[in-house]
Order: C-alpha cells, then structure tokens, then sequence
C-alpha cells in the first residue's frame, strides 16, 4: 500500500480496530499497541488489497492475530491479574468458571481454529463471513467450529456458544 | 433479517453508506444491537479524540525504524523441536566480527536456533546460510539464573532492527519452562542478509524500544551488552548469513 492509501485505512478504520481489539483484549493499551501495530504492517503490503471489503478482511484477520499474540504473551508473562480481568470479566457470575475454562480451551487449538471462534462467537460473524475473513472455505469454519464445540462439551460439559455469546452484550 | 448483524456487517455497511435498508431496520429496532453500536462508537471517538494523532506518529516512527522489516509468521508447532535441539547452535556472547557471516561458538550459549525449512527441520549450525522462505524457533538455555525475561530481534542487511519476541508488544516477553522453545516461529523474508540476531535476557521486562536502540547502537561491532534502560542484561548475538532467491539444501 502506498503512504497515501495506508494514511487513507488509518483514517477509515483505525477507530474501529482499536474498538475491537478493545472489546477482545479488555485492556486499553494493549489494544492501542495492537492498532499501531496493524497499521505499521499496512506500509508492508502488496497491491493485493483491491478492495474495501478485501482491507476490512485484512484488517479483521491481522487485528484478530495480534490479540491472540497479546493475550499469550501476558500469559506467559503470567500476569495472573490482568488475566483474570481479561478472561473472567463476570467472574462472580454463575458461569464464570465455565467462561475461563472455555478461554483456556480456546488458548489449546491451532491459531486458525482461535481465530475462527473469535469471528463467529466474540465478532458474531456468520459463518460465510468468518470464512471470508479467514481465508478459507465454509467447510473449514465449520469443522473448526465442530472441534472447539465438541472440546467444550467434553472436557467442560458446556455449549461454549452460550457463554461466548455472552461477550457480545 | 434473522439475527443481529456481525461486527464485519457493520463495518461493511459503513463503508457503503448505510445502504442496506433491512439491516437499518433491524439496527431500529434492536436494543441490543443498539447498545453494541453505543459502545463501539464511545470506544471509537475515544480512540479518535485521543489516541489517533499520538499513535499515528508511532506508527510512523515504527515504519522508519523497520524500513525494510522481514515478514515473520508464526507458522507451526514443531514436534521435532526437542530432538532436532540435541545438538547445540551457540549463540554467542559476544559474535566477532571477524568470523563475519559464520556463528562464533564462543562464550555463553544463550540459545539454540533451529530452522525448519520445507519438510525438514534441523538445528543452525556454524557457518549455516539461511534463505527466505526459512523459518527459526528459538530454545533459550539456562544460562543465567535471575534470567525471567527475553527478547530477540534481527538486525538484516539494511540496518533495520526488526523485534520477533515480541512482535507486537512493548515488554520482553517471559522465558518459557526450561527445556522449552518460544512459542511459535519466525519466517524469514526477502530482506538483505545477514541476519544478525540479537538476543537479551534479563530479570524484568524491557522495552522494546530500549532493546532496538541498544541491539542498533552495538551491532556494528558486535558488542556484548551488559546494561539496557539501567537494567542488568545478557545479551548475544548470532550473524546468519541469508541467501537471496532459492533456499539453500538444507544440511
């Protein structure tokens, strides 16, 4: 992307990737840190990005990578207390072990399984939507989906989608 | 419509003007979808009232900083990892420039690299070239006791540091249980070899800014580094020398 266009995203879209890494990250500055960082990868890119619809993707699927970086490096850097925050918002509501078992099923599958629960269950995606924005074919998102809720049901004897959902409202 | 819209929907929506008339008149009538557009919007002009000028500039300053940044991904979980890693690539403590292109095996060893590169995976011996398309692990040994923090970055062939752990982060990341490697892998680009990597250990977390200048101030001669930010450090560095075009055989 040239400096005029990469200028152009930031205007267009900067606001609304900081408010998703926000919402994903529960952590103000981690989401600044993740916005700088999408944006300063926009300069690196090739004219591939035809359209508004192929950017928007682009950012949704970099944004949502970045996030997933964040939240394992304070992990491992075992800061336990933003962690809490950040997994556990309700922790004193019925669910809340269920909803931190969840987080950390999620933490246990490959990125692209992570990123694609995050579309459907966090962003409310369909799952047409999360497969464009992943790249991939339906099939995928549902198999993705399939493994996460079946990893759920077995090792939390939850629906996981109830609980996720839950970060929507 | 059946259902509330998607983040991606509404985005979407935005960028063709609002136009989609059954998706208007769900926003209408959906309290909660309402109250999701509040809070995004509230989140959005905080961002645009506050944040966008100060982060705009960083970003800016970042893109200068990395100029020619190699690409990194991380691509795969290695199960080879630990037995590739039975013999040993020294990271050096400090490399000489003399031994130029090669790994100089002397001093500490802070790291072992190992480097999978099409099906293979396989430890970065001395004098080992890398090519673009290769990807690195990294298993930190335990050289240093109060050591609870790492951070490694590459100084390529242009002069421009590029941080891999962490990549996006401001702070060193924590090291991982003995024995084990960072998570995930760094795939190399087209940029200018050497790659000269620059690896700091230390007792707290550091910026990731102080690392760059620092790693940027010494790689000319290699110095070993013993303090960042007034922070006791060991550092070390290993030059790859990088093939452009096709990757070399892998040993």
């Amino acid at each position: 992307m040239t400096d005029a266009e990469v200028a152009q995203a930031y205007r267009d879209h900067a606001g609304a990737v900081y408010a998703r890494g926000a919402r994903i990250l529960r952590d103000r500055e981690a989401a600044r840190d993740v916005t700088q960082e999408v944006f300063v990868r926009c300069f690196g890119r090739g004219p591939d990005l035809r359209s508004q619809r192929e950017l928007l993707a682009w950012l949704y699927r970099v944004t949502t990578n970045l996030c997933l970086n964040a939240i394992r490096n304070r992990k491992l850097r075992g800061r336990a207390d933003r962690d809490a925050a950040h997994f556990a918002p309700a922790a004193a509501a019925p669910e809340g072990p269920a909803r931190r078992g969840l987080w950390d099923l999620l933490a246990g599958l490959d990125d692209r399984t992570q990123a694609i629960v995050i579309y459907v269950h966090l962003d409310g995606m369909t799952q047409a939507e999360a497969a464009e924005v992943a790249g991939v074919s339906d099939r995928t998102v549902r198999n993705c989906l399939a493994r996460f809720e079946a990893r759920a049901r077995a090792r939390l004897g939850v629906e996981a989608e109830p609980i996720l959902a839950k970060e929507l409202s | 419509m059946n259902g509330c819209p998607s983040e991606f929907a509404l985005d979407q929506r935005q960028l063709q003007g609002g136009a989609d008339p059954a998706l208007a008149l769900h926003l209408d009538a959906c309290a909660s979808c309402q109250a999701r557009l509040a809070a995004r919007r509230a989140s959005v002009a905080e961002f645009e009232q506050t944040l966008a000028a100060p982060t705009w500039t960083r970003i800016e300053a970042e893109r200068r900083a990395r100029r020619r940044a190699p690409r990194f991904a991380r691509l795969f979980s290695w199960a080879a990892l630990g037995a590739a890693a039975a013999s040993v690539l020294y990271v050096a403590v400090p490399y000489r420039r003399s031994a130029v292109s090669t790994l100089t095996p002397k001093g500490s060893a802070l790291a072992q690299v190992v480097c999978r590169r099409g099906g293979q995976t396989f430890v970065v011996g001395p004098g080992a070239e890398v090519a673009p398309g290769d990807a690195l692990r990294f298993l930190p040994l335990p050289v240093w006791p109060q050591a609870r923090y790492i951070q490694v970055g590459s100084v390529d062939g242009t002069g421009a540091y590029v941080p891999f752990y962490p990549a996006a982060a401001a702070e060193s990341v924590a090291l991982p249980p003995r024995g084990a490697a960072l998570e995930g892998s760094i795939q190399l680009d087209d940029a200018p070899g050497p790659e000269r990597l620059f690896f700091v250990l230390s007792a707290v977390p550091l910026s990731t800014r102080e690392v760059a200048q620092a790693a940027l101030a010494h790689v000319g001669a290699g110095d070993r580094v013993q303090r960042i930010a007034g922070r006791e450090v060991v550092t070390g560095w290993v030059v790859l020398p990088k093939r452009r075009g096709g990757a070399p055989a892998s040993p």
